[in-house]
This record gives structure tokens, C-alpha cells and sequence, in this order.
């Protein structure tokens, strides 16, 4: 049936809010369909030339040509939708790792993107003097009372302090060295 | 499909931040010197005033009482829940940023708050009446909105934007499908030559009054 | 219509039954079990909205109502809009438009018109009131765009509601990031990472412990970010 492998893709990224394994096989044979039509098509329209706007012919070459153009838009949204949601993740994790559980989901090119990306939005960050991924909501206090939920061990903070997180100690610390640590679920913030 | 979801509650209690507020210090500073101006000298018992977020900061610190503002009486409050309850058909005025002030102070200050528990739950009550009068006049507009005429703007004075903000997000998307539907109808009947209906005879007169009219709401203050 | 929109696309699969109203060269896989390389004038095949349309504005073929369009189903939903679950007409809205255009139906208009009104009437209401309910149930029988409304309303109240009770100032860990714990004994340094603006990432370590995959489809999806560049 036309269509099919590239609406799967589509279908796919609507199941979940996180990003699917990367569906190699359904874009292959979404562009094979795209190779395979637009010859046939080519076919008809040359091997027919007074004939080709005749019914007969026309409704292949119509049903063609939507086909060759829904594979392409269902391509394409579904890679445009994994790009947002790399995109949304670089925000949300404040962080440059993909991490493995992650990176095998990704295709070669989306990793690419994903640390050019990366490096554009730190490069950035860096010439503003700000990281604009902390704190999308004002903070209220430069300092947070933390617990630790997860044993980290010595950790070098983002403005230079060591300290040792075990589990279970809380600690009171730089809000900013420490909200991505919460919101990755190491620490629980205590108010 | 994405909707813009405006601002969250702690965005906008931030712009409310920057009220002035008084302080009673009990701690002697010079004046501080910022951006938006100049605060203080800080002298023990001389009232001052400065931003609100530096006033409950300090607060915190046990550094000062706050002046609440004149509005944050029982009688000013009781006043304002009798009239809430009177105006049917719209809201009274509050002071600017009532609900952001009332909440920060009436969480970090109780003790500086005469009759606070009084002043407390009458704040709730005059919230809950205007969110209650919101939702019907809301509901209201919808169900009196017809498929043939074109969906009319609602005004509403006196709101705040904290009020608003909790609502738009989902009464604007609903609304604007309502309009989607019906924007669509009338284009077809204004394209559609052979569909000589009784609309065509009416549509001058329609599309110049819809073109009046928005899918938008307008909220004022 | 958007081009990349996720929803649309999948709105404009909705079938609809077809008659070919000429032999067709070569489009017999169209046909479902059928042998023949061409589809023979008369033949009916159900066809999506997307190629349904086409085929029809050339008058090639001419496309009936689908069924959850027809007098039947339409009556049903306008005794009372509230009732009918849409758990299996996720597009009903959405492609209803786009049919009431395609076939110059006023009456659908109408019918979408009143049962949406009344609808968002109902999950308006309930996306500012329902609290610790299970929802999951009220939200499966949602239109795919019914559903969105509610749980935009649903997360402007329930946001609200914490900030009131001064919730809103804690930092809440994101479900949705799965991620490295950050360790200094086994500490890898990206290249591309090495900066050190990013909290964490300087000594984030490969050895992941902890994956907490993403609830599938969880109803409060992450908080939009406010300065997000996509439309």
C-alpha cells in the first residue's frame, strides 16, 4: 500500500513526548517508494504523450504524484519533529552529553546536529556571560537547602567549589550550581 | 497547534516584584544604589521604602518588618467583597497586582498583618467570587454564541493579569477553533456562486460587520 | 493546514469511500486482495482525504461522506455532545472542517459547530476544576485538539494553584531528562563540552545508572519553555 512506511513514521512520533528510535528502515523505503513512483511516472507521462491527460492516465499519474509528495511531508515532519525535541533537550537538561541511552536513539546526523547545536548555544552562553537554559522561572534565592538522593560523590561545581555529595546529607549551596543537578533528579531541593 | 501558554504564575509574580513597599529596618545601612534608583539609608525604626522583593528578602532575614499596603485591611477588604458581590456584571477595581502582593506578603510577613487570619480568608473569598464570576460570564459567552452570527468580543474591565493568565491559554484555543469552523462556513458561502442562498442576500452586510469583529478576547485592566 | 504538523497529517488519513469514475492505468495495489494491474471504471475503494481529494477536484473519482459523518452518527452526537467518545475519532473536528468544505456541506458546519461549542464548554470547566482525579480516562475520550485545550487550562490551574500555596519556588525534578550522574572518579570530558558554563557537564560520566524513560503520551507534558523559537 503507498504511503505506508512514511505514515508509521509519523505515527511513531506521535505515540510518545520523547524522542523514538531512530526508524532507519521506514525512511529507506519512504524514499525508495519516492525513487520507484516518480520513474514510473516519468514512464507514463513520456510513453503517452497525446494519451496522458486522458482519465486512464491521468488518475495514475495524479495518484503518483500525491503519493511521491505525502512520503516526502511525512519525512519531513517526522525529522523535524526529532529535531525539536533534540532541541528541547539541550534546553531542558542544561547540559551538552547525550547520554547513551539517548545517543543510540539518534541517528549519526541528528548526534551531529545535536553537538553543533550544542556548541552554537554554549558559544553563545558564553560570549553573553549568561546560561540562559538555568533558571527559566525567576529564581527567588541565590542560595537552596538540598538533599542529596543519589550518591554522587565529589563533585567540582560550576563555579569552581568542591563538595562532597553523599547520599542522603543536605547541603545548602549556589542555586545555580545546583538546579540542574534537581531537575536531572541527584538532588531534591528542600523549601 | 502550539499554543502560546503566556506567562506562569512566577513570572508574573516577578514583575509584581518591583512594587514599593515600605520597611521598618531594624538595622543601620547606607543607601543602597541600584538600577531602577536609590533605597534607603537603612536606620533602625525609620520607615523606607524599597522594592518589594528586597523588602521580603530582607524579611527573610529577619532584617525589617513590612508596612503591608493601606488596602491590606478588613475593612478596605470587606468593602471590596461587598461590592464583588453586588456588580454582577463585571468586576470591581482592585489595587494594581492585588492577588501577586496579598500572596507574597500574607506568606512571608503574617506577623506584620493585623487581623491577618480575618484578612486572609477574606482575600480567598473575594478570589474565589471573581473566579467563579469569570467562569459564568465565560460560559455564558459561549453558550449564547450561534452558528450564524459572528463570534463578538468580550471585554472585561478590571481584571488582573494573573486572573487572566490562568483562563486564556484554553478558553483562547477553544474559541479560536469555534471561529476556525465558522470562518470556513462563510467562506464558502461568499465563494460559492451557485449556492445563491439566503445568506448571499445578507453577506455584504455580514462580512462588514464580522470584519469588525475578532476571534480575539480582549481583556483589559 | 500546516506542512510539518505532526496532527495534521495524520487528520487527513481519515478513509473515505471512493468510485472510480474511469479505468485507472496501473493502480491496482490501491485495491486491497486485488490481482489486476488496473482498476476498472465503477470499482470502490476507500481512499485517505489527502489522495480522496485530489482524485476528486479532477473528477476522477467521486467520494461519499465517511461514516461518523452521516446522519446516523451525527444525530447521535448532537442528542448529547458530552456522551460520545471520540476515543476513536481522535480527528473528528479537525477532518470534519476540512469535509464540510470539500463537500460543500453547510449542515456539518453546523453540527461541528454546536457539539465543539458544547464540548469546550464541558472540558474548559473540567480542565480548571478536576483535581486529583484520575484524568486519563476524561482525556482518552478527547478529540486529539480537545485534548490539547484541556491540558493547557489544566496546567495554567494546576501551576496556579501551587504558586498560591507558594509551591511554585521549589525546583522540580524533569522526568524527561535522562541523564549521566555526574561523578568525579570517573570523570570524561567531552570535546565538544569542555567549557565549563554548563554545570555538571564537566564531570559527567558515560556510566549512566538511572533510566527513567518518559511516561509514553504522560498528559502534563513538560512546561513549554517560554522563550521556545519554534512556533
Amino acid at each position: 500500500m503507498f504511503t505506508k512506511s512514511a505514515i508509521e513514521l509519523v505515527k511513531e512520533i506521535r505515540q510518545t513526548d520523547s524522542i523514538p528510535h531512530y526508524n532507519d528502515t521506514n525512511i529507506k523505503l519512504a524514499i525508495n517508494e519516492i525513487n520507484v513512483l516518480y520513474e514510473e511516472l516519468l514512464q507514463v507521462l513520456m510513453a503517452n504523450g497525446n494519451e496522458k491527460s486522458q482519465p486512464y492516465y491521468l488518475s495514475n499519474s495524479m495518484t503518483y504524484f500525491s503519493v511521491i509528495y505525502r512520503d516526502k511531508r511525512c519525512v519531513l515532519a517526522y525529522l523535524n519533529e526529532r529535531l525539536k525535541r533534540i532541541k528541547e533537550y539541550r534546553w531542558s537538561s542544561g547540559n551538552g552529553l547525550l547520554p547513551d541511552q539517548l545517543k543510540e536513539k539518534l541517528s549519526q546526523d541528528e548526534i551531529q546536529f545535536f553537538s553543533d547545536y550544542d556548541k552554537n548555544l554554549t558559544d553563545y552562553n558564553i560570549k553573553v556571560g549568561l546560561d540562559l537554559t538555568v533558571d527559566p522561572q525567576p529564581p527567588k534565592d541565590l542560595y537552596v537547602e538540598v538533599r542529596v538522593i543519589k550518591e554522587l560523590g565529589q563533585v567540582v561545581l560550576n563555579s569552581g567549589a568542591t563538595v562532597t555529595l553523599n547520599l542522603n546529607t543536605t547541603h545548602f549551596l549556589k542555586r545555580s550550581d545546583v538546579s540542574n543537578l534537581i531537575s536531572q533528579g541527584s538532588l531534591e531541593h528542600i523549601v | 497547534m502550539e499554543e502560546n501558554i503566556g506567562l506562569t504564575p512566577n513570572q508574573i509574580e516577578f514583575l509584581a516584584e518591583d512594587t514599593i513597599i515600605t520597611i521598618v529596618p531594624n538595622f543601620k545601612m547606607e543607601s543602597l544604589i541600584f538600577l531602577s534608583g536609590e533605597y534607603g539609608p537603612f536606620i533602625p525604626s525609620f520607615p523606607v521604602k524599597v522594592p518589594l522583593w528586597l523588602a521580603v528578602s530582607l524579611k527573610k532575614k529577619k532584617k525589617c518588618n513590612i508596612v503591608p499596603p493601606e488596602w491590606m485591611s478588613f475593612d478596605y477588604l470587606e468593602q471590596q467583597y461587598i461590592q464583588e458581590n453586588r456588580v454582577t456584571d463585571g468586576f470591581v477595581d482592585l489595587p494594581d497586582n492585588f492577588i501577586e502582593i496579598s500572596t507574597m506578603l500574607l506568606s512571608s510577613c503574617p506577623e506584620d498583618i493585623n487581623d491577618v487570619n480575618k484578612i486572609r480568608s477574606l482575600i480567598e473569598d473575594i478570589l474565589n467570587r471573581r473566579q467563579s464570576k469569570l467562569n459564568n460570564s465565560l460560559m455564558n459567552h459561549l453558550q449564547s454564541l450561534k452558528d450564524n452570527e459572528p463570534i463578538s468580543t468580550m471585554e472585561f474591565k478590571n481584571f488582573s493579569m494573573m486572573e487572566i493568565n490562568r483562563v486564556r491559554s484554553s478558553f483562547v484555543s477553544g474559541i479560536n477553533h469555534l471561529y476556525k469552523i465558522q470562518s470556513l462556513d462563510n467562506n464558502d458561502n461568499n465563494s460559492n456562486n451557485n449556492n445563491n442562498n439566503i445568506n448571499r442576500t445578507q453577506s455584504n452586510s455580514q462580512t462588514a460587520s464580522r470584519s469588525i469583529y475578532s476571534n480575539t478576547i480582549n481583556f483589559s485592566k | 493546514m500546516s506542512y510539518l504538523n505532526i496532527d495534521d497529517i495524520l487528520a487527513e488519513e481519515q478513509k473515505l469511500s471512493c468510485k472510480f469514475l474511469y479505468n485507472a492505468y496501473n493502480l491496482g495495489q490501491l485495491e486491497e486482495g486485488s490481482a489486476d494491474t488496473d482498476i476498472e471504471k465503477g470499482t470502490k475503494i476507500d481512499l485517505p482525504y489527502w489522495l480522496a481529494y485530489v482524485l476528486a477536484k479532477k473528477g476522477l473519482v467521486s467520494a461519499e461522506m465517511p461514516t461518523p459523518y452521516q446522519q446516523d452518527f451525527k444525530d447521535k452526537l448532537i442528542a448529547d455532545p458530552n456522551v460520545i467518545s471520540m476515543r476513536s475519532h481522535q480527528y473528528y473536528d479537525k477532518i470534519g472542517t476540512m469535509l464540510s468544505s470539500f463537500f460543500s456541506d453547510r449542515s456539518l458546519n453546523l453540527l461541528l459547530f454546536r457539539v465543539f461549542r458544547d464540548r469546550f464548554l464541558k472540558i474548559y470547566n473540567q480542565s480548571l476544576n478536576l483535581r486529583e482525579t484520575d484524568i486519563t480516562k476524561i482525556v482518552g475520550n478527547m478529540t486529539r485538539l480537545e485534548r490539547n485545550i484541556f491540558e493547557n487550562g489544566y496546567r495554567s490551574s494546576i501551576d496556579y494553584d501551587k504558586w498560591r500555596n507558594r509551591k511554585g519556588e521549589k525546583i522540580e525534578r524533569n522526568p524527561n531528562i535522562i541523564f549521566p550522574v555526574a561523578s568525579r572518579s570517573s570523570s570524561v570530558n567531552n570535546s565538544i563540552n569542555s567549557n565549563n558554563i554548563n554545570s555538571s557537564s564537566t564531570q559527567s560520566s558515560s556510566s549512566s545508572t538511572q533510566s527513567s524513560q518518559p511516561k509514553k503520551d504522560t498528559v502534563l507534558k513538560k512546561r513549554k519553555r517560554i522563550f521556545d523559537d519554534e512556533s
